[in-house]
């Protein structure tokens, strides 16, 4: 296993899902997606961004500076903020945005600044060597070219870099019998980024440490209905009978009107090559 | 990962165990006894203390805590988990390493181990399931080309958490370049990332952690090794004898064998789905 094998194996995955995108699937989808994404990620005294810290706050040397790529609506500024010296978010999508700066303001946290562009516009050079600790969460599987964004990545770096992803087997929540019924015969696409980018790291002399973790959330059935439309909106125009059946499925998994999922996470970190 | 990946994971482990496990015999390490004692002592458990050290560190290991250790040794491992621990039970086959196991003990002053001369297959079959807090098998998993039923064993007899150490290819090594040297096929299969894969594909989502040490024995031990590693192939010749001696040479000071080596620590939760009862 070498990481000219992996890194095709992860391009050619890229490709076959964007070939099958007929509706929004890039910044406007998560534009939309803001809303919902925030409620799951603040749920449970943002437990999800919780628990990433505290598996890395060995790590954070006194005073720490931190990047977060891909920052969403501030699932580990919050948790991370008062912890840190400076935190670093950069986040293209102006509702994530908007999001990350409400929630950072509810909990008090103003240690930070956002970048608004897309992580690959991003100067590295601008930043070489300035991060203790570099951080993407779920992110990933959006580059195409994964290895040149790890490297990227590790030149922002002087302490540890860490990748945080979903570890489960279906780890969009979305069930398999719903796909089938809204989509047909289209292979459902792979989301999954663990342990491939361990696979990654460690095929290219890294030796990343990996602990895994479960994390609750909880979000309104509307909330949960919204998102499942969203996402099944990037590959099949919905007719009326599809959103129905959304409906019915995040319905039925619903008690008292909120939806509670628990999924499995993995945090993996390493030391960059010199 | 696609379904292709995961029979591949089973298959690599499968073709590159079954001669592992079958040169690797019980006769073999009643043989290498002796000298695995020396490198274990001359390092000062190293390798184990660092162990205990990631598992408690981790939470794998608690105070207190019941531990089936399978394939312990000379008590590389076992030692330093007993001063965590509150009772070990290690399995050991191999009587010669089992008495030095028992004799480190008691020159350490540790009573809390119990060994028993079996295999895990011997053991299992009267064990309770969930009778202990942690297993754990370090530098053994070659001896299971079914892998598979050796992690379901461990999740049957563990109530918390279960531990699987092994060595990972070190490019500062040079214990690769000396087996092409002699001639004699070792393996470069990297057990330990094939191990981590097929916990993962196994759904069992472990951690793992690596760490750095040195090999350290007095250079009569390593000439034993390197003299026992070559009859598990065939018959060791006058030049191979010679090639070691220089080896073995080159990689001593004082009196003393040292090697780099890098250890993987992987661990998880018992996953109660798998086990067949």
């Amino acid at each position: 296993m070498n990481s000219m094998s992996l890194e095709n194996r992860w391009s050619n995955r890229f490709d076959a899902r964007e070939a099958l995108y007929t509706g929004e699937s890039g910044l406007n989808y998560w534009e939309a997606r803001a809303g919902d994404f925030s409620e799951m990620r603040v749920s449970k005294q943002y437990e999800y961004g919780k628990k990433i810290l505290a598996v890395l706050e060995p790590l954070l040397p006194a005073n720490a500076w931190v990047l977060d790529i891909g920052a969403g609506p501030g699932s580990l500024l919050v948790p991370f903020g008062p912890k840190v010296k400076q935190f670093t978010a950069i986040e293209p999508a102006v509702n994530m945005v908007a999001e990350l700066r409400r929630n950072a303001e509810k909990a008090g946290i103003e240690n930070y600044e956002v970048l608004q562009v897309p992580w690959q516009d991003v100067d590295t050079d601008r930043f070489r060597s300035r991060f203790d600790l570099v951080m993407i969460s779920i992110t990933l599987w959006m580059f195409r070219d994964i290895w040149r964004q790890i490297l990227r990545m590790e030149q922002v770096c002087k302490g540890y870099c860490c990748v945080i992803t979903g570890a489960d087997q279906d780890p969009d929540g979305h069930g398999p019998s719903l796909w089938k019924k809204i989509t047909g015969d289209i292979p459902k696409p792979s989301y999954t980024e663990f342990p491939f980018i361990f696979n990654l790291l460690y095929a290219n002399g890294r030796r990343p440490e990996v602990r895994t973790f479960s994390h609750r959330a909880e979000r309104s059935v509307e909330s949960r209905i919204r998102q499942q439309k969203l996402f099944y909106a990037k590959y099949v125009n919905l007719t009326p009978s599809h959103e129905a059946a959304i409906e019915d499925f995040v319905e039925k998994t619903a008690t008292n009107g909120m939806v509670q999922e628990t999924y499995t996470s993995a945090v993996v970190w390493w030391k960059p090559a010199l | 990962m696609t379904a292709a990946d995961l029979s591949k994971w089973t298959k690599s482990w499968n073709d590159n165990m079954t001669t592992m496990s079958r040169v690797s015999d019980v006769g073999y390490w009643n043989k290498r006894a002796e000298d695995y004692d020396d490198f274990i002592k001359t390092s000062q458990f190293e390798y184990g203390r660092e162990i205990a050290r990631i598992l408690y560190r981790e939470d794998v290991l608690r105070p207190g805590a019941t531990v089936l250790e399978i394939a312990g040794g000379v008590g590389a491992v076992t030692l330093p988990l007993a001063s965590h621990a509150s009772r070990i039970t290690t399995l050991e086959p191999a009587k010669k390493m089992a008495g030095r196991l028992k004799k480190n003990a008691a020159d350490q002053g540790i009573s809390n181990i119990e060994v028993k001369i079996c295999t895990l297959s011997g053991y299992d079959k009267g064990a309770q399931p969930k009778s202990v807090d942690l297993t754990v098998i370090c530098h053994a998993s070659w001896q299971f080309p079914n892998i598979e039923k050796l992690f379901q064993l461990m999740d049957r007899i563990s109530r918390r958490s279960c531990c699987l150490c092994d060595t990972v290819p070190n490019i500062l090594s040079s214990h690769q370049a000396m087996c092409e040297k002699l001639g004699i096929d070792t393996g470069a299969f990297d057990r330990a990332l094939c191990l981590y894969n097929l916990l993962c594909e196994t759904r069992r989502c472990p951690g793992i952690s690596f760490f750095h040490y040195r090999m350290r024995r007095s250079t009569a031990s390593a000439m034993s090794m390197w003299t026992h590693l070559v009859g598990k192939y065939r018959e060791t010749t006058k030049n191979d004898v010679e090639l070691i001696g220089d080896h073995v040479s080159a990689h001593e000071a004082d009196g003393i064998y040292e090697e780099p080596a890098c250890m993987a620590v992987m661990w998880w939760n018992p996953k109660e789905a798998l086990i067949n009862e």
